[in-house]
């Protein structure tokens, strides 16, 4: 081949001529030069071949004197025993990579789109097993409780301004207003404003009710990062529901895990420790687990009858004169709950002070008279005794732990032989027990509805409307 | 001169006592701080505007005082009385919240009249509030505080005064330091709830540092 000269090797100030070579190729040799590389010649064989035809040569003297001249001896103990019977033995097959011939590269490029098409098949394959996986377990989360009349129960109830809108401990506009456990407030009112067009003028007694939260609590709380699209307008936003009632977009499924986070009256919307109702016989009276378990008694009777009672005479009057209907409900049923007691613990009862009197007017009780909307008895007996379950939970906690810490014993059984805070069986350390209590349970409430509103998030990426 | 000295001398004694249980139902019985009463509604009123906290704490003071003398005519006229009728399987213990209750309706009927002295906007608002004062644990807690006592006519009204002022005394307090515990120091499990509990049994334990003594149930 023709070498170029070396620009760098010019003598300075010498004129001189230069002359370019230009490879004189014809056509035959190209067609010399691919016949011979089909053939398997090496590149050395093509190489001289073609500068034999540049000499003068016949293109096929060129190739019989390349093919009797072999530059490199060829290695038959290296080469691929595959290549022997297509070559004559003046080939010359380099040992660092094989030759294929057609075929067999396009068998080759098959067999590789054929394992790709099996890989592709199998990973489309998981995915939508995995994707099936993810519906099912969506479905089964998110689909059984209807989410449009939590929505539209939302919507009834009064909310809190546009200025205190920011707080995000408020999951509840009004009915759990002092919850701690996070839920996003725009969800719930964008699910409100969703499943109820039409919402039901606001009583001015709820309003001046309800629980305004701090603006400074605000910027402390991680609020709920919610992708954009995810809540489409109203008008713009048919309700598609599956058959069964299933929540289909992400709106929908909010609203349900809001109005389930909600309806856990026991863990995540405990009266006690995360809506700060019946403070009085928590931190009055539950000083150890007697009067602890005394009070559980009391509490689940009266809390779950004297909600399905009231709500029963609502129905009668028409859902008015409710804070009198509450209160004497719960008034007359602490009668048979006294004898109750009496028969149970006899002259312990007296333990308790006025501690369970005062349970008749006790918030955890008549709540539910600051709000207008009626709910049937059947839910009444559901969610009266939900939260009576969490005030007992609460009640047994709060007790035992006073009563451990203030005296070394729980029910009367001796464990530890030292006071080890003596300050709890004051109120005053029932404040602070309490307060701890709230703090570690909310913070595990609160994880927990993160990890589901994220769950929520995630399972309904796919249907942003 | 001697007889109108006495009656001087009586007058001047009744004031102080009267003034003598008011201040221990202002600090050292005081309902929130002593005794854990009324603290749900207390939570909720301390984040609102001053005006809100008095809409509700005028109709308490109202409705605590004027039930104070029924809730003493209840203890010592009508449960005489009604403890001869009651058959043996009702004590008369198990009827005490509901006749204190309606003790508290009837003073919360006179003081709805009361309350229409005040300004309009005023009026409305404590008028709002007053079903929602009348059923709280402090009105009922202090009128079995002043049975369980047995406290005369003069100190049932003064303790339930005082009651009432202890109430939005403690109202104020626990408004102020929540208005402080705002900090972003303060982690963020301990905003709301938590902390304003922590808050109100420092102040208790103060109350209890004060007095030296344990309240009677």
């Amino acid at each position: 081949m023709p070498m170029q000269q070396n620009p760098n090797n010019r003598r300075r100030g010498e004129e001189r001529n230069e002359t370019l070579i230009i490879p004189h190729i014809t056509k035959e040799m190209v067609e010399t030069a691919r016949r011979m590389a089909e053939r398997g010649a090496s590149r050395a064989e093509i190489e001289q071949a073609i500068a034999a035809m540049q000499a003068g040569k016949t293109p096929t003297e060129a190739e019989s004197a390349a093919q009797k001249k072999p530059i490199v001896q060829p290695q038959a103990a290296a080469a691929p025993a595959r290549n022997t019977a297509a070559h004559s033995d003046t080939v010359i097959i380099p040992t660092s990579r094989p030759r294929y011939t057609s075929a067999e590269r396009r068998a080759m490029l098959e067999e590789v789109q054929r394992r790709q098409a099996e890989r592709e098949a199998e990973r489309q394959k998981l995915a939508r097993e995995e994707e099936s996986h993810f519906r099912t377990y969506r479905d089964r989360e998110y689909g059984t409780n209807p989410p449009p009349r939590a929505a539209k129960s939302l919507a009834d109830k009064p909310q809190p301004d546009a200025t205190k809108s920011r707080t995000i401990r408020t999951s509840k506009p009004a009915a759990d207003a002092t919850r701690t456990v996070q839920v996003p407030q725009s969800e719930l009112r964008a699910a409100a404003q969703k499943a109820a067009p039409a919402p039901q003028p606001v009583q001015p007694v709820q309003t001046t009710q309800q629980f305004i939260p701090e603006s400074a609590q605000a910027p402390q709380i991680v609020p709920q990062t919610q992708p954009k699209p995810a809540v489409p307008a109203p008008e713009a936003a048919p309700k598609r529901r599956g058959p069964v009632g299933m929540p289909r977009t992400y709106a929908e499924a909010e609203a349900v895990l809001n109005e389930r986070i909600r309806a856990d009256h026991i863990w995540l919307s405990n009266p006690v420790l995360v809506r700060g109702l019946g403070m009085a016989p928590v931190i009055g009276a539950a000083l150890d687990g007697q009067r602890a378990l005394m009070l559980c008694i009391a509490a689940l009777i009266l809390v779950t009858f004297t909600r399905v009672l009231a709500v029963a005479v609502c129905h009668l009057t028409k859902n008015r004169f409710r804070p009198v209907v509450y209160c004497y409900s719960a008034a007359l049923l602490y009668i048979p709950t006294y004898i109750l007691l009496y028969r149970l613990f006899g002259t312990d009862l007296s333990l308790l002070g006025i501690y369970l009197p005062i349970m008749v007017v006790e918030p955890a009780i008549v709540k539910r008279m600051e709000f207008a909307d009626l709910e049937p008895v059947k839910d009444a007996f559901r969610h009266g005794f939900n939260n009576a379950l969490g005030m007992c939970i609460v009640l047994l906690i709060v007790g035992c732990l006073r009563e451990l810490l203030a005296t070394g014993a729980v029910f009367g059984n001796v464990i530890l032989h030292n006071a080890l805070l003596p300050l709890a069986a004051l109120p005053a350390g029932g404040f602070v027990i309490v307060g701890i209590l709230a703090a570690v349970w909310c913070a595990a409430a609160n994880l927990y509805t993160d990890y589901k509103h994220e769950e929520v998030r995630r399972l309904y990426a796919d249907r942003k409307h | 001169m001697p007889t109108a000295s006495i009656e001087t001398q009586q007058i001047f004694n009744g004031i102080v006592q009267f003034i003598s249980y008011m201040v221990l139902a202002v600090f050292a019985e005081n309902v929130v701080l002593a005794r854990a009463l009324g603290v749900t509604r207390l939570i909720k009123l301390v984040p609102d505007h001053r005006a809100q906290v008095w809409d509700f704490g005028l109709p308490l003071l109202f409705v605590m005082v004027l039930s104070a003398p029924l809730g003493w005519a209840a203890h010592n006229r009508l449960f005489p009385w009604l403890r001869d009728y009651l058959p043996d399987w009702l004590p008369i213990s198990a009827l005490r919240p509901i006749v204190y209750l309606t003790c508290g309706v009837a003073a919360m009927a006179v003081a709805w009249l009361l309350l229409g002295v005040l300004p309009r906007k005023l009026r409305t608002g404590c008028r709002s509030q007053l079903s929602l004062a009348t059923c709280s644990t402090a009105i009922l807690g202090t009128l079995l505080i002043c049975s369980n006592q047995n406290y005369t006519i003069l100190q049932s009204i003064a303790f339930a005064l005082g009651s009432g002022i202890g109430y939005v005394f403690a109202v104020f307090v626990v408004r102020e330091g929540r208005r402080r515990l705002r900090s972003k120091a303060i982690s963020s499990i301990f905003q709301g709830l938590p902390s304003s509990m922590i808050y109100i049994g420092v102040l208790s334990l103060a109350i209890y540092a004060l007095v030296g003594h344990t309240v009677v149930l």
